[in-house]
């Protein structure tokens, strides 16, 4: 996904880094989300990296 | 007060742009409206479980992103127009012709009044002739079909409501997009969307659009909103955002 057209805000562009990673997308779900490790399952930690924390949510 | 339109349809690019207006404003001086679109997308709500949300199967071979927003809520998928639901004045611009709006409504945590802004929204379709409805999920139903669903996010301070309006969707993609393959399958601890019967706004008001949307909900938004507010901008890349994103419906 290309964002060419973003322009350098670093709250903007931080936003977007986190919302396009795979820990964002993928890793809000630990107890479902697994991994594929040498022909076996292995379940991911729970990986959070939101950049906020004062949500209620 | 202000609103602004988005001009741009990348989700991911409308959804941090959507946030940092939010973490930028002093929602206790502005209210403020955004008004935009995206692509083709899935968009599920923070607290949602992909696999029992959507077919991922159906979206990797259509090449349509999903995206994880920030609020909670269900999932939305942002679809083209129906091809013959396309209003032919806008023949020009067909390829950006989409046919599910988006709005968020930004304002400071005191006075966010979830019911009031579903009835806003409600309020901006009777100035479109079209009889709306709230229901006590906040969703805006027309003839008793779901045409608007919410999702709502708070802080301390501030708080947003930002909901989609099914405009002219093609609803075959939606379902089947939409229609997990694990159903069943998979049990989640997840927030689980809530299915509802939608209609298209098109089906009763064929000649409305983005932008009559658009233009009837700023008004209704401006009138509610009244008092003497006022936009903080902060700092000057606010202003260099402003001119390089978004189109300025400034009234006062």
């Amino acid at each position: 996904m290309s964002h060419a057209s973003i322009v350098n805000v670093p709250h903007v562009e931080k936003t977007m880094e986190e919302m396009d990673s795979w820990e964002w997308r993928f890793g809000q779900t630990p107890n479902f989300t697994q991994d594929i490790d040498g022909g076996g399952l292995v379940k991911k930690k729970k990986v959070f990296k939101n950049l906020f924390h004062d949500c209620d949510y | 007060m202000h609103v602004y339109r988005l001009t741009g349809t990348d989700p991911i690019v409308n959804l941090a742009a959507e946030d940092w207006v939010f973490r930028t404003v002093d929602t206790s001086k502005a209210a403020v409206l955004l008004l935009w679109r995206n692509r083709p997308t899935v968009v599920i709500g923070r607290n949602q479980n992909q696999w029992t949300e959507c077919n991922m199967q159906a979206l990797a071979d259509r090449a349509i992103p999903f995206v994880r927003r920030y609020s909670g809520g269900g999932s939305v998928y942002h679809v083209r127009t129906r091809k013959h639901d396309r209003p032919k004045q806008h023949k020009q611009t067909k390829k950006q012709d989409l046919g599910n709006s988006v709005f968020t409504i930004i304002s400071d945590r005191a006075s966010f009044d979830r019911a009031a802004n579903a009835q806003l929204v409600a309020r901006a379709l009777k100035r479109l002739e079209i009889d709306a409805t709230v229901s006590p999920r906040h969703d805006v139903l027309v003839q008793g079909h779901k045409v608007s669903g919410a999702a709502f996010k708070l802080t301390s301070k501030g708080a947003y409501h930002h909901a989609t309006m099914l405009i002219s969707a093609d609803k075959t993609s939606l379902r089947s997009l939409l229609k997990p393959a694990s159903q069943g399958l998979i049990k989640s601890a997840g927030v689980a969307s809530v299915p509802s019967p939608t209609m298209n706004l098109c089906e009763i008001a064929p000649h409305l659009t983005h932008a009559s949307f658009c233009d009837a909900l700023a008004d209704e938004f401006i009138e509610s909103y009244s008092g003497p507010i006022a936009m903080v901008l902060q700092k000057c890349v606010w202003r260099e955002v402003i001119n390089s994103l978004f189109f300025d419906r400034t009234r006062t």
